[in-house]
């Protein structure tokens, strides 16, 4: 079987449809979705809801997180808005957040451990030691090993960093997704990671997708949500403050 | 934000757009559909679809209704007369009132025509907000002529907010929209119908790539400026041929003017012997406008002149039915040329000249930047303005006042092609100008009035047309004349004065000091300009 596993949608709507329609495109029977759902982008509603109508299994990200998590008070939300982007967006984000689309985002796990097509795949959105943790792809056997533990899946699939690969390691196919709707490695374009599960084992590949960039930045300046600057989304890097 | 527009592309169905809602768990209410023709008029000028309102003659059958879509309100009402007629003459009755507020005294004028299908239904999202769907199918084709090959199709859909969390329209618009591959859609259902028949819209705004901005080089920008009258031209044309609003034959004279102002004071930058050409064969057509825009003047001055006089007036009336059957022969002389291959060949030559790709090096003037060429024309149109105003006196003869005119039309011009390079701050100077010209323009007039209402009635006292007893009240109405131009005489010398004065003449000494403008240039430069 195809699953597609997607990661760091960071509320761009239209990135996420275009994922979904080129992972249907490739033949995806599944979609596995590894964390940050929301933050950054202009749309959180409208891509928990996606979420929920695609029946895409999901797992809770650090942004997902902090943002169920900030303060309830609209005075200290309205205070973190004058912060950093990261901040300011993770308010934004609590504040525009529908109650029930908050519900289903707080029901989902920290990690899921899925059997498909007889392979043993661990889906956690940073690395196995915690949210906040990198998967580089410079990753060696060693340090894999040490943030593996005692656990050895066939495949470890992961996102966070927002840079893709799949690479084996030690054993274990490490998946990084890279990132739908917030891609950094100089590539505007988002990526999300294809596996074909069959007799016990995996091929996986990442594949890049373009979506329209404008009408995400005609979103942000129209819902007025703070962002990374427009330059980023456009040439698909990071802000060294971010 | 009460509403989003998207075009929808051909392949999409309303069907499609029920599906993926319902999937989204929005609940659909009922819904309704209807076939029906309508006709969309607004003014010469586009009054209303400048306020952001769409009017709309809708027939259904034998019944047709006013129908009016603003920014703020909704509104209907029953329509009596011919819904094929050619113009709807000022006040139209039955209109919704913000409609009638909007049109004033001018008259509608058809702009379009499509058959609709409309589909409609309620939308309730997940958050229980409920909006309102609406689905525009239409073949429009234009309200006058044909349009060569099939007619476009189109297909609008509209959501509006009815009530709950105003941040669910936003969210219905982008799910429809990025799920549906939906295209945002500022411009409305009339926008996008005379963009699909490559018509112009009727007081439509300067394209923005036609613009001029303060960067562009001379050159570049008297071509922005040849291209954006070209378009008033054509925009004007049809209507003036039509004769569907005098307005039309007003603006096409004064597009025409422009260029030709244009054409003088870009001629350097433009190639001076074309320039030259074209503003002959622009005089040739203006000369054809003025004749009948100067008699429709006249006349609505005749016209006025008889109600206010009362008894006394009744000879202005007469007056303005002689001039009104001299009008015919005028506007006739005034079509063939319209229609003539002269005139389509000098619009197509000014097309050429607007898109005649720049020299790869631009030497002299034309080289040079709006921020340092804009201010020098301005003073030196100025000057000459200056210098002859200083010498109006009371006693002052009528042709110099009318040079004085031009001397200040032709300022105007200039300010007003860079008007968008130099923003705001060319208003105060603008206002001035404009005050002043006006009141000149209304001297002119009278004693131009004077001569002509002489002329005129000696003519058909002769013929025969003027019964002698008739001659104290053509004294009456002369005396009237005499008293607009002595008024307006007396109030130059103030409005001169609000004109000449330091506070207005340092605006433009502000643009020509600005740190980009023509003093930041090195002297070889500066050597090159007037």
């Amino acid at each position: 079987m195809k699953v597609a596993f997607i990661s760091d949608i960071h509320a761009n709507f239209p990135a996420l449809c275009r994922a979904l329609e080129s992972a249907k495109r490739c033949g995806a029977q599944k979609i596995v979705c590894a964390g940050d759902v929301v933050g950054f982008g202009p749309h959180p509603t409208e891509v928990v809801r996606l979420l929920i109508e695609e029946k895409v299994a999901c797992i809770q990200g650090n942004m997902d997180r902090k943002v169920l998590a900030a303060p309830q008070s609209p005075k200290k939300l309205q205070k973190r808005l004058k912060g950093g982007p990261a901040k300011a967006s993770q308010a934004w984000a609590a504040l525009n957040l529908g109650e029930a689309e908050k519900a289903w985002l707080a029901g989902r796990p920290g990690d899921l451990r899925l059997t498909l097509g007889g392979v043993d795949v661990w889906v956690v959105h940073g690395s196995p030691v915690s949210d906040r943790d990198y998967v580089f792809p410079s990753i060696t056997n060693r340090a894999l090993l040490a943030k593996l533990r005692q656990e050895r899946p066939s495949v470890l699939v992961c996102g966070h960093s927002h840079i893709p690969f799949t690479r084996r390691v030690s054993g274990v196919r490490v998946v990084n997704c890279g990132s739908v709707g917030r891609p950094v490695d100089g590539d505007p374009r988002g990526s999300y990671a294809l596996c074909e599960f069959a007799g016990g084992r995996a091929r996986c590949r990442i594949v890049r997708f373009s979506y329209p960039v404008h009408t995400l930045l005609m979103d942000l300046i129209a819902r007025k949500a703070p962002s990374v600057r427009s330059e980023d989304y456009v040439r698909g890097i990071k802000p060294k403050e971010e | 934000m009460e509403t989003l527009r998207y075009l929808v592309p051909p392949a999409r169905t309303w069907g499609d757009m029920l599906a993926a809602l319902s999937r989204a768990s929005y609940g659909v209410e009922p819904q309704q559909g209807e076939r029906f023709k309508a006709l969309f008029l607004d003014t010469h000028d586009g009054r209303l679809q400048r306020g952001g309102a769409r009017l709309a003659l809708e027939t259904r059958g034998l019944l047709a209704h006013w129908r009016l879509q603003g920014p703020h309100e909704q509104g209907s009402a029953i329509f009596s007369g011919d819904p094929g007629a050619r113009v709807f003459a000022a006040p139209p009755l039955g209109l919704p009132e913000e409609a009638a507020a909007a049109v004033g005294q001018r008259a509608l004028i058809p702009v379009v025509a499509a058959r609709v299908f409309l589909r409609s239904c309620t939308l309730t999202c997940p958050s229980g907000s409920r909006l309102v769907m609406a689905l525009e199918s239409f073949a429009p084709k234009p309200a006058r002529g044909r349009v060569a090959g099939l007619p476009p199709r189109l297909k609008l859909l509209t959501l509006r907010f009815a009530d709950g969390e105003e941040v669910s329209l936003l969210h219905a618009g982008s799910y429809l929209r990025d799920r549906l591959g939906l295209r945002q859609e500022p411009k409305d259902l009339v926008s996008l119908a005379l963009q699909a028949l490559g018509k112009p819209e009727p007081g439509g705004p300067v394209p923005e790539a036609l613009r001029v901005r303060a960067e562009d080089p001379l050159a570049l920008a008297g071509r922005k400026i040849v291209a954006q009258q070209t378009l008033k031209m054509r925009a004007n044309t049809e209507g003036t041929i039509e004769d569907l609003d005098a307005e039309f034959l007003h603006d096409l004279r004064v597009a025409t003017r422009r260029l030709r102002s244009a054409l003088r004071l870009f001629g350097e930058a433009l190639g001076r012997r074309r320039a030259d050409s074209l503003r002959a064969e622009l005089a040739w057509i203006g000369g054809l406008l003025g004749a009948v825009r100067d008699l429709d003047v006249f006349v609505a001055n005749l016209k006025g002149q008889s109600e206010r006089l009362g008894e006394a007036g009744a000879i202005a009336g007469v007056l303005a039915h002689e001039l009104e059957g001299r009008r015919g022969p005028a506007r006739e002389r005034l079509v063939s040329a319209l229609q003539s291959r002269r005139y389509a060949r000098l619009l197509d030559r000014l097309k050429a000249q607007a898109s005649a790709p720049l020299a790869k090096s631009l030497r002299g003037m034309a080289a040079l930047p709006v921020t340092a060429a804009g201010p020098l024309l301005i003073q030196r149109a100025q000057k000459r303005v200056l210098k002859l105003g200083r010498s109006v006196a009371e006693t002052t003869e009528p042709p110099a006042l009318h040079r004085l005119r031009i001397l200040f039309k032709r300022l105007r011009y200039t300010c007003e092609f860079f008007r968008d390079a130099f923003g705001d701050d060319m208003e105060p100077y603008i206002r001035a100008m404009v005050r002043f010209q006006d009141c000149l323009g209304e001297h002119q007039d009278a004693v131009v009035a004077m001569v002509r209402i002489r002329d005129l009635a000696s003519d058909m006292v002769a013929r025969g047309l003027i019964p002698q007893q008739s001659l104290l009240d053509l004294g009456s109405l002369l005396q009237v004349q005499r008293e607009i131009a002595q008024d307006r005489r007396r109030k130059l010398g103030e409005l001169w004065g609000q004109f000449d004065r330091p506070s207005v003449r340092r605006v433009v000494r502000k643009l020509a000091t600005a740190p980009e403008g023509p003093s930041s240039l090195p002297e070889t430069m500066r050597k090159l300009l007037p």
